[in-house]
């Protein structure tokens, strides 16, 4: 009877999970050891073998994984042969890029400079006035070339740190095209919106809405049409609306 | 003819019997209880690990906002999923906090590339298995399907199982986690209204010829 009562209990325990759960810092049990830990380094693991520790392995100095040869200055460093800085993209402005750009920058950049690049990102009204993100939509950088902020991505500027280690190049031209973007759409007008779509009238009481900086333009094209565009814009200011 | 005196009574015979379904009955109960007490869902859930810097996913992806992919960088591009290094933490806290005891060890590694933070893996899976990152979140499958509400979590814990049975329920039925793919990262997502999970997800499953490998064994062992 009193094992009956044990069986009981033991079953009742590991049903209601409190049986060999771990609580917290209690490695979990192996059961079935056999081949769970193989001699073979995964990704970030740790290795007896190297001094510092770590089974990744830092490139040896003075050599080029294949296909990591970055022969093409303007795409890795945003500068000309002579230094300068590019003025446009080198990649194809596509709605692909743009799309893939928004999210980008969503990631990346929108927890500082906000959605909108406005400056107000969530970690900068969180910093107790340690952060103090570019307004990107500063007319001081609508006109600044591509290539300035592909360097300021690449090597950070005043408080903002480096973020090559956390944005590839080709995602670093995508977000900019999307910056341009985002620049574009906080001046739009009524005459952007493409004909034949039902909106009302803005009113002409309304403040006027400067005309686009030139250096913007380069990515007008396709931002009006884009819906890219249409999704980063808030309504509020992108659209003219009635008071 | 004088009958043969018998070495065993009569008994023996029902005691036989009764001892063969004792140890069935015996075998049944140990093997079902072993299956209980050993299972993934008992063993490894609710795992949680004390970790060297007191990183609350809580603050910075739940009340902050902040993508999991801007630490998680190679989650949608590689099989791996990359723990931050120290360089990441200080693009925001060479500014925030910059002095604070809980990132000591955070300021320490970023000082010295070579000494790592050596945090603690929480999610494991055995080295047989080859689980690829980037396959299940650029297919739809949101971060929260196999970790949980990461985003409410002040200290990590594993809350899936994680074990093969679990595994195989939803490539089963790979409808039940579909989603799209711009809200992998949005933990709190939910079917907007008028639509269901199972519909979006078949949707998904079939515009995307989602077919999770069931049978073939050789999709995640080799």
């Amino acid at each position: 009877m009193t094992r009956r009562i044990f069986i009981l209990l033991v079953l009742a325990s590991a049903l209601t999970g409190c049986g060999l759960r771990p609580a917290g810092n209690t490695t979990p049990l192996q059961v079935h050891p056999d081949m769970d830990s193989q001699p073979k380094f995964k990704a970030q693991s740790a290795s007896a073998f190297f001094a510092d520790g770590r089974a990744n392995r830092p490139a040896v100095p003075g050599t080029i994984a294949y296909g990591h040869l970055h022969e093409d200055d303007v795409l890795m460093t945003g500068k000309d042969a002579s230094g300068n800085l590019v003025k446009s993209n080198p990649l194809p402005v596509t709605e692909a890029t743009l799309r893939y750009g928004q999210e980008r920058f969503n990631i990346n950049c929108a927890p500082c400079h906000g959605r909108l690049g406005d400056g107000n990102g969530l970690v900068k009204t969180r910093s107790f006035g340690a952060l103090n993100p570019a307004n990107l939509q500063e007319t001081r950088l609508r006109e600044v070339a591509d290539g300035h902020i592909f360097d300021v991505i690449t090597n950070g500027i005043r408080t903002m740190q480096p973020l090559d280690g956390n944005i590839p190049v080709s995602d670093r031209w995508a977000i900019i095209s999307y910056v341009r973007v985002l620049q574009r759409s906080q001046l739009a007008n009524i005459k952007d919106v493409p004909t034949g779509t039902d909106i009302k009238a803005p009113d002409p009481s309304a403040t006027p809405i400067p005309a686009a900086s030139p250096a913007a333009s380069s990515a007008t094209g396709t931002a009006t049409t884009s819906p890219a565009a249409s999704a980063a814009a808030s309504p509020a200011k992108a659209t003219p609306t009635k008071k | 003819m004088k009958a043969t005196k018998l070495i065993f009574p009569k008994w023996i015979n029902t005691a036989v019997r009764l001892s063969l379904v004792g140890a069935a009955l015996t075998a049944g109960t140990i093997a079902v209880v072993g299956k209980f007490l050993t299972m993934p869902e008992t063993v490894d859930v609710g795992y949680q690990p004390t970790q060297p810097v007191p990183y609350s996913h809580k603050l910075h992806a739940g009340e902050m906002g902040m993508d999991c992919r801007f630490c998680h960088t190679t989650v949608d591009k590689a099989d791996f999923a990359a723990v931050p290094p120290a360089n990441t933490c200080m693009v925001c806290h060479t500014a925030i906090k910059k002095d604070s005891d809980k990132l000591a060890a955070i300021r320490q590694a970023f000082a010295d590339p070579n000494k790592p933070v050596q945090w603690t893996k929480v999610h494991k899976l055995p080295d047989f298995v080859y689980f690829s990152h980037k396959v299940h979140v650029n297919g739809g499958v949101s971060c929260v399907s196999c970790h949980g509400r990461v985003d409410q979590m002040e200290v990590v814990q594993q809350q899936k199982p994680l074990g093969m049975a679990w595994c195989i329920e939803c490539h089963k039925n790979p409808e039940n986690a579909l989603r799209p793919k711009e809200f992998v990262t949005k933990l709190d997502w939910t079917p907007p209204a008028g639509t269901t999970q199972q519909e979006i997800g078949l949707k998904i499953k079939n515009e995307n010829k989602i077919h999770p490998p069931v049978e073939n064994c050789a999709g995640c062992h080799r």
